[in-house]
C-alpha cells in the first residue's frame, strides 16, 4: 500500500489485517501441495500405487491457494491495473475511480458471486456430495463453501479499499481547508 | 446491424474504456458482464433481442468457476511459479554470470551473450516478463556499464532475453494457452522448443556480429584472463543443476513419464533442494516464496474468473458468431486473416498483459483459425498441428509486442531498474534490432510450421 500509515482509517487496517492474516495462513497450501505431488509422485513411480485421494487432494489445495489468495492480492493492491494513464493521475483522481469501479463493477460481481456461490453450495451440501470417484474424498461442498467465503472475503477488502478511498478525498480536502 | 451485434461492439468498448482508467482489468471484466446482463435482460424485454440473460445466466459463472477450481492442468500454474521464484532466489543466476564472464571475457560481446544465455537457460524463473527482466537487468547492467559496453546494446539485450522466458518452456504462459484450447501441454512445450533456440541463437549471433563490426560498443574487459580449461569447467558446473533440474522436468513431461502437473512440483521441489545446495535457503526465503507465488497465483487467477463471467456474458449476446463472421470476412484468404488476427494480438499486446490476452482473446480466436483451413501436417501424432503452431505463432508476436516501444511492457519494467540517467529512449534505441530479429523468427515460423510440429512429432512417435 502506498498511501501513508496515518491517512489510513483504523477500521481499513483491521479489515486489512485479518484478510492479509488468513491469506498469509493458506499461503502454506502451496507448501503443502508441493508435498502432496511429490508423495504421489513416489507411491504412483516407486510403488507403483495410485492414489485417487492424493489427486484430489492436490487440486483441492490449489483451489484454497488460488480463491482465498483473491482477497490477499487485493489488501496488498497487487491486481494487474492498465497504468498508461493511471500513473499519471493524482492520488485524487485515482481515488475517485477506484471509488467509481468497486461501486459499479467489482461490488456487484461480488455480490452476484457470493449469491449464486451460496445456491451452488447449498445443492452439494443437501446431498452431501461425493467425489465422483469411490475412493476419492468426501464432502464436496467444503471445497465449494470456498466460492463465497473467498468472494466474502475479496468484498471485505473491496469495502476496506472503498473506505480509505473516501478517506483520501476527504482527507485531502481537511488538508485545503487548513483544518 | 442487428441490435445484439452492437451490445457486442458496446460491450467491448465499454471494457476498453474503463481499462484505462486503471481500475483492475479483472474486476473490470467481471463487473462489465454483470452490467451487460442487465443490459441484455432488458434489450430482450424491450428491443426484441433474444439474448436469454438474466439472473439464472450468470449462476453458470459459478459453475465456471468451479470448473477452474476443479482443474488438473491448472495445478501446474503455482508449482511452476514457486519454481521460477525460487530459482530467482537460488543465487543460481550471479553464480551463472560470473563462471560465463570469465569464459567469454576475450570475445567481443561477451556479456551481452552471456546475459541471452541466462535468459534462455533460466526461462523457467522467467515466466512472468516482469520478474525476469528486472532479475536480469540488475544482474547484469551494472556490470556492462562498468565495461563501457554502448548503453543501446546492453539495454536492448537484456529486454530481449528477458521476454524470451513466456517462450520457453516450462513457461506458464503455455500452461494456460493448453488449458484454454484443449491442446496438450507436452505439445505447446516441446513445439516451443526450437523457436526459442533460434530467437535465442538469432540474438547471439546478432550480438556477436554487431560486435565485430563495431568493436567501441563493447569494449574487452580490462581484467580478463588468459582462457584456461578450468573456466570451461565452472561454467559446466555452475550450468549443470539448473539445466538438469529443467531438463528433467521437461524430459520427463516429453517422455509421457509424469504429467506436466506432477513435473511441476517435482520442479518446486527441485529449485528448492538447489537453493539449499547454493546455501541460500532460509525460512525467510521460502516465507518470501510461498507469499510471492501465492498472490502471483491469485492475481493471474482473478482474471480467470473476471474473464469468465465477461465471456459468458459475451457468447450469451453472440459475440462468438459475430467475431467469427467479421473475421472470416475479411477478403484477405487465410494467410491473410492469419496476419490481421496475429497484428491484432501485437497491438493488444501494448495494452494488456499475456494473461488477459490468453483468457479473452485467444478463445475467441482459436476456432476461427481451426476453421480457416490452413493444413499442417501432424504426422498423425500431434492432435490439432494448426492450434499448436498458431499458438507459438501468437507467443513470438506477445513477446515481440512487449519488447515494441513505446509502451512495451519489458521497457518500462527495464527502466524501472536501470541506474539513473539512463533514458528511455536509449532503451527504445537498444530493441529495434532484437524486434527485427523477432519478425524475422516470426516469419520463420510463419512459413515452416515443421519448426514447431516437428519436435513434439518425432518424440511422441
Amino acid at each position: 500500500m502506498s498511501e501513508p500509515k496515518e491517512a489510513t482509517p483504523a477500521i481499513c487496517r483491521c479489515l486489512d489485517g485479518m484478510v492479509a492474516g488468513i491469506g498469509k495462513t493458506v499461503a502454506w497450501a502451496n507448501g503443502l501441495l508441493v508435498l502432496a505431488i511429490i508423495l504421489n509422485v513416489l507411491l504412483r513411480y516407486v510403488f507403483d500405487m495410485g492414489q485417487v485421494f492424493l489427486e484430489e487432494l492436490q487440486w483441492h489445495l490449489y483451489a484454497l491457494a488460488v480463491m482465498i489468495g483473491l482477497s490477499y492480492s487485493q489488501v496488498v493492491d497487487s491486481p494487474i491495473r492498465v497504468d498508461i494513464l493511471y500513473q499519471k493521475f493524482s492520488r485524487r483522481t485515482k481515488a475517485k475511480w477506484e471509488i467509481f469501479g468497486i461501486l459499479f463493477f467489482l461490488l456487484p460481481w461480488i455480490i452476484i458471486l457470493i449469491l449464486q456461490g451460496v445456491d451452488f453450495w447449498s445443492e452439494s451440501w443437501r446431498v452431501n456430495e461425493h467425489s465422483d470417484s469411490p475412493l476419492g474424498l468426501p464432502f464436496r461442498w467444503i471445497i465449494k463453501a470456498l466460492i463465497p467465503i473467498s468472494f466474502a472475503l475479496l468484498g471485505l477488502a473491496s469495502v476496506s479499499r472503498l473506505i480509505s478511498s473516501f478517506a483520501v478525498i476527504f482527507g485531502e480536502r481537511k488538508v485545503r481547508h487548513g483544518n | 446491424m442487428a441490435i445484439n451485434e452492437i451490445l457486442v461492439i458496446a460491450m467491448f468498448l465499454t471494457f476498453c474504456a474503463f481499462l484505462f482508467t486503471g481500475f483492475p482489468v479483472a474486476y473490470v471484466l467481471g463487473g462489465v458482464g454483470v452490467l451487460f446482463t442487465v443490459v441484455g435482460y432488458f434489450s430482450d424485454m424491450y428491443l426484441g433481442t433474444l439474448t436469454g440473460l438474466d439472473y439464472m445466466t450468470l449462476g453458470m459463472a459459478v459453475n465456471r468457476v468451479y470448473k477452474f477450481m476443479d482443474n488438473w492442468v491448472l495445478v501446474a500454474l503455482p508449482m511452476f511459479i514457486f519454481m521460477g521464484l525460487m530459482l530467482d532466489h537460488s543465487g543460481i543466476a550471479e553464480k551463472m554470470m560470473k563462471a560465463m564472464q570469465n569464459l567469454f571475457g576475450k570475445v567481443r560481446g561477451g556479456l551481452a551473450v552471456t546475459v541471452t544465455l541466462i535468459g534462455v537457460i533460466l526461462a523457467a524463473s522467467t515466466g512472468i516478463i516482469g520478474a525476469s527482466v528486472v532479475l536480469l537487468g540488475l544482474l547484469s547492467l551494472p556490470a556492462m556499464m562498468a565495461q563501457g559496453y554502448s548503453r543501446p546494446l546492453a539495454l536492448g539485450t537484456i529486454a530481449g532475453s528477458g521476454t524470451l522466458g513466456i517462450l520457453i518452456p516450462p513457461s506458464i504462459m503455455l500452461v494456460i494457452m493448453a488449458d484454454q484450447l484443449g491442446l496438450s501441454v507436452g505439445d505447446l512445450f516441446m513445439g516451443a522448443v526450437l523457436p526459442g533456440v533460434i530467437l535465442g541463437a538469432l540474438y547471439i549471433a546478432f550480438i556477436l556480429v554487431y560486435c565485430f563490426l563495431k568493436p567501441d560498443s563493447a569494449p574487452l574487459s580490462p581484467e580478463r584472463q588468459p582462457l584456461e580449461w578450468r573456466m570451461v569447467w565452472e561454467v559446466f558446473k555452475t550450468i549443470l543443476p539448473p539445466a538438469a533440474l529443467i531438463l528433467a522436468v521437461l524430459g520427463s513431461i516429453f517422455a509421457g513419464i509424469t504429467t506436466p502437473t506432477e513435473a511441476s512440483g517435482v520442479g518446486a521441489l527441485g529449485a528448492t533442494l538447489l537453493a539449499a545446495w547454493n546455501k541460500k535457503l532460509s525460512f525467510k526465503v521460502i516465507k518470501e516464496v510461498t507469499f510471492a507465488c501465492f498472490n502471483t497465483t491469485a492475481y493471474i487467477f482473478a482474471i480467470f474468473l473476471g474473464a469468465t463471467t465477461f465471456a459468458l456474458v459475451l457468447r450469451s449476446l453472440g459475440g462468438d458468431e459475430f467475431i467469427e463472421a467479421a473475421l472470416t470476412g475479411i477478403p484477405l484468404g487465410p494467410y491473410g486473416i492469419m496476419i490481421v488476427i496475429l497484428g491484432a494480438i501485437f497491438i493488444l499486446g501494448f495494452f494488456l498483459d499475456w494473461i488477459e490476452i490468453t483468457l479473452i482473446v485467444l478463445p475467441l480466436l482459436a476456432p476461427v483459425v481451426a476453421a480457416l483451413g490452413i493444413r499442417v501436417e501432424g504426422y498423425g501424432v500431434v492432435d490439432n498441428p494448426e492450434l499448436v503452431w498458431f499458438v507459438v505463432l501468437v507467443a513470438v508476436s506477445l513477446q515481440t509486442s512487449f519488447l515494441t516501444p513505446p509502451v512495451g511492457f519489458a521497457l518500462f519494467y527495464l527502466k524501472g531498474v536501470c541506474p539513473p540517467g539512463v533514458e528511455l529512449i536509449e532503451i527504445y534505441k537498444g530493441v529495434v534490432p532484437f524486434i527485427c530479429l523477432q519478425l524475422l523468427g516470426l516469419v520463420l515460423v510463419a512459413i515452416w510450421p515443421q519448426l514447431v510440429i516437428w519436435l513434439p512429432a518425432v518424440a511422441y512417435r
